[in-house]
Formats: C-alpha cells, sequence, structure tokens
C-alpha cells in the first residue's frame, strides 16, 4: 500500500506516460498472449509431428479427440483443415475413452476433476497419445501432462507409459519437456 | 488457488466466499480469449508456444459451473462479436436480465423484475467501484463508457449478492471487469460509424514499463443520433461523451496492486415537459444534460501465505450533472478490505469492513428540489462467510453475513445461507436463501417534484384537472428481500450444457407512493387540485421466476445458446397507500437464441433472436428484434465488421419512464461499420 501512495510509485507512473509517449507510434510486436486452451492445441498440433507410432490407427487422418467442455474443444478451432504431412487432422470430442477408435491423440482436459471428483481410471491404451491436463496423471496413466509455470504452459513425458503404448518420441520433443518414468 | 490480481473485485470474493474457489483463479491468467491468437497457433513451434503467457478463461467457466448462485459471464470475445457500443446493449446476452431502452441515452436494467428508469436494486460495479448514484440507487448508463476493447469479462449475479457487497445489491450485481495492463501490450484503434452512431473512436496504448509494472492509456469518444418518438416527432436525444483514462498493474513478490483512474465528459438530451402548480401547468422543453465525472482507484493485494491474503482498496469518485430537472455534484471516497484463511484444508474464513463517504451538493433552483441540498453521509459496512466443504470438496455450505449501518435507516443485517452438491460427475446442484435491503436513496428521503399533470377528466367524479405533487419523507425504511433460490447445472453432452435457476422472492416495505393533502388551488386563475403524496413503504411484491439456459457447440466452430425467462410478479398495497409504479414494468416472458459461427478462420458470422413480451403498465406491445453482425479478419491486427440492430423492425418502443414527463420514445434500426487495429 506504501508504494501506492508513495513518490516512487509517482516517478514510475511518470515514466510510464513519458515511455508511452516516445514509443507510441513506434513499430511495436504485438505481445503474445492467448488462451490458455488454443495454446494447448498448438502443443497437441506440434506434438504429433515428433512422435511415431508403432500402429497407426488410420493413414487418411489423424484424429484429436477432446474429453472436455464445448469451449474447451472450440478452443481447437486453429487446428481446421490443417494437414501433418498431408495427412488432415480432425478434432472430435469424446465422452469416454470407449469411444477412442480411430484417435491419434486423446487430450483429457481437467473439467473431471474441478468438482473435486477424481479422474476415471484407466490404463495405458497403446497406439494413443494420451495428453492430460492434470499434472498428477503423468505418474498415472498419460503420456504427456500439461502443467503451468509462470503463467506459461509446459509439459511432461512420461517415457516409461509412452513405450507401453509403442509410442517413440523425437528426441526434440524431450529435450524441451521435463521428463519422468515411472517408480 | 489464490487469486493474485485483483481485477475482479468484489465479484471475485463472492466466488471466493461462496464456493471456497475463488473465480479469481478463474482469471489468473487474464488477457485476451482469442480466435483472434488462435489462428497463428498451429503455425507456431513448440518453443514459440513455450513462451505465450495464457489466459483462462475456460477454466472460469468450470468455476461459474460451481457457484452456487445464478451466474453468467461475458467473455471479451462475447463482447466484440455482440456488435454493441452501450454496455445496457451488451447486457442483452445475459440470461434472465431485463434491459429495455427508454431513449437514446437511457435504459432500465434489472434482474428479477422492478424495471423502471429508476431501477435501483441493482449493484452495477467497474473494476471493484460502484457505479450506481447514491441519488436515486441507480445507474446513469449514459456515463458508463469503459473501452469494450478492454473489457476482460463481465460478471453478472442474479439474486441477492447483499451479504458481500451490501445494501443495494438485492436483485443483482454486475461487475465490469477490464483488462490487467499487462494483457494490453501495444496499440488498437477502433472506428465506426453507422445510422445511429454517427461516430466513435476509440484509441488504447500499453506498455511493460518494467519487469513487474504494465500500464496504459486509452481514450474515447462516442457521437449518436437522435431517436424518434412514438408519436413520429424528432427526439432531442442525441448524446456525446469524451473519457479518458489509465491503468497501471504492478506485482513485486507476494504483492500485486492496480492503479487507474478515468475522466469523462458529455451532453445527452431529451424532450421533456417541466410541470407546475400553475396554468398551464404542462411546459414542453428540450433538455440539455451537461454531465461530467472522474475517478482514481489503488488496489493493493498481498498473499501472506499459501493460506491467506489481505486485500485493501480505496477509490475516490466524483459525478456531476445539470439538466433541467436537476443539478448534482456528488463526491464518494470509499475504502474496503478483506481478509481470507483457510482454518483448515476444509474450511475457509472470510472477513472484512469498510467505510463509504458521500458528499453532496444538489439543485435548489431546478424541478426537482431537495430540502437539505448539501449533505454529508457515512456508510459503515462489516462482513464474514464461511465455507465449510464435504464430501472432499464435492459440496459446499456458505454461511454469512453483512452488517451496515447508514444514516437512514440505522442498522441493516443482511444473512446469507448457500449450498451446493455435486451429486454426480458432470451435475450440480445448489439451494440458497438471502436476506437483502435496499436502502432509501437521496432523493426519496429528501427530494420534492411535481410528478404528474391529470387534465380534467382524468380523476373519476372530479371534474378539476389536477396536479401531484411529490414531497420529500425523511421517515422511509428500507425495502425488505428474502429471496429462496435453487438452481442446477449439468453437461448433457460433451458439447451441450443446461442450467436452470429458479427462484422466489418476497419483498416487503416496498416504496409507493402515500397521500399527505389534497388542496383546492385558484392560483394562475384556472381552478384545480394540488394532490400532495411522498414516497412511503407501501407494498409487498412476491416474484416468481426461472431461468434456464442452454449453450451447444454444434461443431467446433458454430455455438449456439438459448435462454428463456419467465418472471411472475403478484403485489398487494396497504388501503391507504398508492403502489409502487415499477411492479407490473416488466416482461412475463422473455427469450433469446444466440449463434456465433467462425464461417472461416477470416470470416466470423454472429446473429441472435430475442423475444420481449409485453410491458403491461405502460401498455408497450411485446417485440422481436435480430441482431447479426459479420467480421473479416485480416490476421490478428485487423478486422473489418458490419453490424445491424433490429434488422427486421425500422422502430419499437422498449419502455416508458416512469415519475418524470420525458417523451416516450423508440428504438430505431442502426446499422454500424467497424474497423479495429491493432499495432
Amino acid at each position: 500500500m506504501t508504494n501506492l501512495a508513495g513518490m516512487g510509485f509517482l516517478h514510475r507512473y511518470v515514466v510510464f506516460i513519458l515511455v508511452i509517449t516516445l514509443q507510441i507510434f513506434a513499430a511495436q510486436d504485438l505481445c503474445a498472449q492467448s488462451s490458455e486452451y488454443e495454446v494447448k492445441a498448438g502443443f497437441i498440433y506440434n506434438f504429433l509431428q515428433f512422435v511415431e507410432f508403432e500402429n497407426s490407427a488410420s493413414n487418411s487422418q489423424i484424429k484429436i479427440c477432446i474429453d472436455g467442455s464445448a469451449e474447451k474443444i472450440s478452443s481447437f478451432n486453429a487446428l481446421r483443415n490443417k494437414t501433418i504431412n498431408g495427412i488432415p487432422v480432425i478434432v472430435q470430442a469424446v465422452g469416454d475413452t470407449s469411444a477412442l477408435d480411430g484417435c491419434r491423440a486423446y487430450f483429457e482436459t481437467e473439467h473431471l476433476a474441478v468438482a473435486g471428483i477424481a479422474h476415471k481410471k484407466r490404463g495405458i491404451i497403446p497406439g494413443i497419445l494420451t495428453i492430460a491436463d492434470d499434472p498428477l496423471q503423468i505418474k498415472e496413466s498419460s503420456i504427456i501432462s500439461f502443467y503451468i509455470e509462470d503463467n506459461k504452459v509446459r509439459f511432461a513425458i512420461n517415457l516409461d507409459n509412452a513405450e507401453l503404448a509403442k509410442i517413440k518420441i523425437s528426441s526434440k520433443l524431450l529435450s524441451l519437456a521435463k521428463v519422468v518414468r515411472n517408480d | 488457488m489464490i487469486d493474485k490480481d485483483l481485477r475482479g473485485g468484489k465479484v471475485k470474493n463472492f466466488y471466493k466466499i461462496a464456493l471456497g474457489i475463488s473465480l479469481c483463479s478463474l482469471s489468473v491468467f487474464s488477457g485476451t480469449v482469442s480466435a483472434e491468437a488462435g489462428k497463428d497457433i498451429a503455425s507456431m513451434s513448440i518453443e514459440d508456444l513455450m513462451n505465450i503467457e495464457i489466459t483462462s478463461v475456460s477454466k472460469k467457466e468450470e468455476k461459474i459451473q460451481n457457484a452456487p448462485a445464478a451466474v453468467f459471464a461475458l467473455s471479451h470475445e462475447d463482447i466484440a462479436r455482440s456488435g454493441a457500443r452501450a454496455i445496457p446493449d451488451v447486457l442483452r446476452l445475459v440470461p434472465g436480465l431485463q434491459v429495455a431502452r427508454v431513449s437514446g441515452n437511457q435504459w432500465s436494467v434489472t434482474s428479477r423484475g422492478e424495471s423502471s428508469i429508476f431501477a435501483n436494486k441493482l449493484l452495477v460495479l467497474i473494476d471493484g467501484r460502484t457505479v450506481y448514484s447514491p441519488l436515486f440507487s441507480g445507474t446513469f448508463w449514459d456515463v458508463q463508457n469503459p473501452m469494450l476493447e478492454d473489457i476482460e469479462r463481465i460478471e453478472v449475479i442474479r439474486g441477492p449478492g447483499a451479504s458481500l457487497w451490501g445494501a443495494n445489491a438485492v436483485n443483482g450485481v454486475i461487475n465490469i471487469i477490464t483488462r490487467n495492463s499487462k494483457d494490453t501490450h501495444g496499440g488498437v484503434v477502433v472506428a465506426g460509424g453507422g445510422s445511429y452512431e454517427h461516430g466513435y473512436a476509440d484509441v488504447r496504448y500499453g506498455e511493460k514499463i518494467s519487469e513487474n509494472l504494465n500500464g496504459r492509456v486509452y481514450a474515447s469518444f462516442g457521437n449518436r443520433n437522435k431517436t424518434q418518438e412514438v408519436n413520429g416527432d424528432e427526439e432531442y436525444d442525441a448524446w456525446r461523451n469524451g473519457q479518458g483514462g489509465f491503468r497501471v498493474d504492478g506485482r513485486e513478490g507476494a504483492d500485486s496492486y492496480t492503479f487507474q483512474g478515468d475522466i469523462y465528459q458529455g451532453f445527452s438530451g431529451q424532450n421533456v415537459s417541466i410541470l407546475d402548480e400553475i396554468y398551464p401547468f404542462e411546459h414542453p422543453t428540450k433538455s440539455h444534460t451537461e454531465f461530467s465525472g472522474s475517478n482514481i482507484l489503488g488496489r493493493w493485494n498481498n498473499a501472506l501465505d499459501s493460506e491467506s491474503e489481505l486485500q485493501v482498496q480505496l477509490y475516490w469518485d466524483r459525478t456531476h450533472r445539470d439538466d433541467v430537472n436537476l443539478r448534482f455534484d456528488f463526491n464518494v471516497l470509499d475504502f474496503d478490505t478483506q481478509y481470507r484463511t483457510n482454518l483448515t484444508s476444509s474450511n475457509q474464513i472470510t472477513a472484512g469492513g469498510g467505510y463509504r463517504w458521500i458528499a453532496d451538493d444538489l439543485s435548489a433552483d431546478r424541478a426537482v428540489t431537495f430540502a437539505d441540498s448539501a449533505q454529508t453521509q457515512g456508510i459503515m459496512n462489516a462482513f464474514i462467510q464461511d465455507d465449510q466443504s464435504f464430501l472432499d470438496g464435492a459440496a459446499h455450505f456458505i454461511l454469512g453475513t453483512k452488517v451496515e449501518h447508514n444514516e437512514f435507516t440505522g442498522n441493516e443485517v443482511q444473512p446469507n445461507v448457500r449450498a451446493i452438491w455435486h451429486p454426480f460427475e458432470h451435475m450440480s446442484v445448489w439451494a440458497a436463501y438471502s436476506h437483502a435491503v435496499r436502502t432509501p436513496s437521496r432523493a426519496e428521503n429528501d427530494a420534492s417534484f411535481i410528478t404528474a399533470y391529470l387534465p380534467q377528466g382524468s380523476i373519476p367524479g372530479v371534474e378539476l384537472p389536477a396536479v401531484i405533487d411529490i414531497l420529500e419523507n425523511p421517515g422511509i425504511d428500507s425495502e425488505k428481500l428474502n429471496a429462496y433460490e435453487i438452481g442446477m447445472r449439468t453437461e448433457i453432452s460433451k458439447s451441450a450444457s443446461f442450467e436452470l435457476s429458479a427462484f422466489v422472492n418476497r419483498s416487503s416495505n416496498i416504496v409507493g407512493l402515500e397521500a399527505v393533502s389534497q388542496d383546492f388551488s385558484l392560483e394562475g386563475g384556472v381552478p384545480h387540485l394540488v394532490i400532495a403524496d411522498r414516497f412511503a413503504n407501501a407494498s409487498k411484491i412476491e416474484t416468481f421466476g426461472l431461468e434456464p439456459v442452454l449453450t451447444w457447440q454444434v461443431l467446433p466452430w458454430w455455438r449456439l445458446q438459448g435462454w428463456y425467462t419467465f418472471l411472475d410478479e403478484t403485489s398487494s398495497t396497504s388501503e391507504t397507500k398508492i403502489s409502487n409504479l415499477n411492479i407490473r414494468n416488466d416482461p412475463r416472458n422473455q427469450f433469446s437464441l444466440r449463434s456465433s459461427m467462425d464461417i472461416t478462420d477470416k470470416l466470423l458470422f454472429d446473429a441472435s433472436v430475442r423475444y420481449v413480451d409485453e410491458i403491461q403498465s405502460f401498455g408497450i406491445d411485446a417485440y422481436s428484434a435480430v441482431n447479426a453482425r459479420l467480421a473479416w479478419r485480416e490476421g490478428r491486427d485487423l478486422e473489418f465488421s458490419i453490424g445491424v440492430m433490429n434488422m427486421f423492425d425500422p422502430y419499437h418502443q422498449e419502455f416508458a419512464a416512469d415519475y418524470i414527463h420525458i417523451a416516450r420514445t423508440t428504438v430505431p434500426r442502426m446499422i454500424v461499420g467497424q474497423v479495429k487495429w491493432n499495432f
């Protein structure tokens, strides 16, 4: 509170006005900012370019399946009409793991946990890149889990779970991730 | 999670308290909710993505789903895609609100009934600053013009919020929350014009000042056309306003602070009739209104540790208005503090208090006069609320109260009890009981004016014209409400959600009129009656309502939202009193359907239709209105749009004024083109 009333703050405010006056016509890079799930959509699109599936579900399309609210699913609009290696990307909402036929990636969003109810138990799903919002899932049944650090999205990869799902992760992706293994 | 960003003010606090889950945490990361930003997401590398600061709007929706109250939030994107330029027109998107345009520059905005140009039971805040006028406990909407591009969201609670916000949060709370300045770096220019909006421009520039300090400045200007009266005559309600301001947000370790201010000036007008006790009684006049104001606010938050936090807020707000009916100056100084702590892992206590000092200078030389034309008053408050969770957080029970002392009615106690339970994974049910009061306004206590001229033959059995005087009543008591609410929310499927709120409001002491005297007068040479009334606690009202809302993401690029509001009001009035004029001012049925389509990455199409039932008290017919907006986004920096409001209807009437004599006006079809440029 003292900062608010003190001269230090006023000084900074005056500096701020001066900075704006000087720079208002200068070219500025728009600060990158986006909604959380739009960014996560971008991550998932990238993940699929850096993983190899031993048994691909389909070569005619790459289906990203999402278990989440309508709002979150709509954040994936940016992937419409996108391709990976010429194969079209499809985004599909799914209710649970029984509807994962043909899915290349399965993104389990946080909504199941918000009511204080634990995630449903599920095992590793062979051939599907399982990605979870809940960081704790990385020790359970996810191959990749998101977490937030300084308002930025980060991700962890469980190599053991990836091997169980018969999915190879590129070294580039691993270099950017926090790598964990099952105890 | 603990909110370290106080932009949400008390609305956030409400969630903290009501849920034990902070809505602030919903917006720990603020910024654009952007299809706009999303366009380039797929072409960005992981390294680039890792550098993006994120927003967390979807969390907001999840948390709102856990609120034991009828809560709705309009996002930045909702506001931008509405095509509206005035806050009340944006609020038409909110389920359950009654929004009606009275003239080109006046609106009635209420929740759960008692619509009026002087609607006085809805608390409106901008960034935690109360903007309703102490004059009549309502909001002058023509001076509430925050730059729309910088609004992060508008949170609306239907139903009482008095146990936290205090008196006058009776039927609902609207909090307009602007974006943290760390999310508004760079410049933006929004400019447009059209058939009604003759021309407007908003300019904002934001900058990172240092590692932990961000700021922005803005200026906006608007020029609106006049509308048409019901009888076809031209109204005198064109209005112009200019506004500017700044916001600085900083963070130092566990401390975060906001410092912001606005200054505005403008004018509006209307055709009014000034009434007189002397023949010819009525003097049609073009009233020119000049308004101006300024405010400055500081807010500081400290996360004392992971289990508790302290918030302190101080603001000063000056408002000035001058027209033929009234001239006033208000100065408000408000101090609030709040402390929250987790007593145990399942129990959270929030407590706080505040003081508001109000000084006014009211006209003694206009149509409305005041016995005491300059007054100062103080309002003190303290509140405490406890949130106990059960079943591993699947159920919450909240108990709290606010005690407020004001100089009109003394102490007011406003308790509140709420509970929410998640019986299934995607379903919650909630119930609440609240007691709230609406304290008398300065006008009800102290104002005198002539409210009506009744030509000869208007009063059965009386062969004389009459004028009705309203006199001050310092003895008036608070209006009281006991509200019973239940609600449920469920995800019908992964792409559809449904919520339903129902309520019974039992209000007493509702302000109406009571007869004081009736005198025969020959003043002016024409015999007439002078009937003197005064404001008095006259009526009881029982209101029942249903508010279902359905949201359906039909396809990833197409979203539909529909809502219906049913409102039934019954009233009884003491035999010696005259009923409140606002009781049948509300539509019994309202329906709205809104569609938002991202036709391509660049082409967006929004359309909505709403049906509003008749207003019985004014004899205004039901109407339907269709709005549409087409926008072309070129990258993230440029957008062109064209919008039409009331597409199939050249004009319609929505509302009328009570107590004062202004012309009945219509709402025209409005076409507006706009360009937005980020730089």
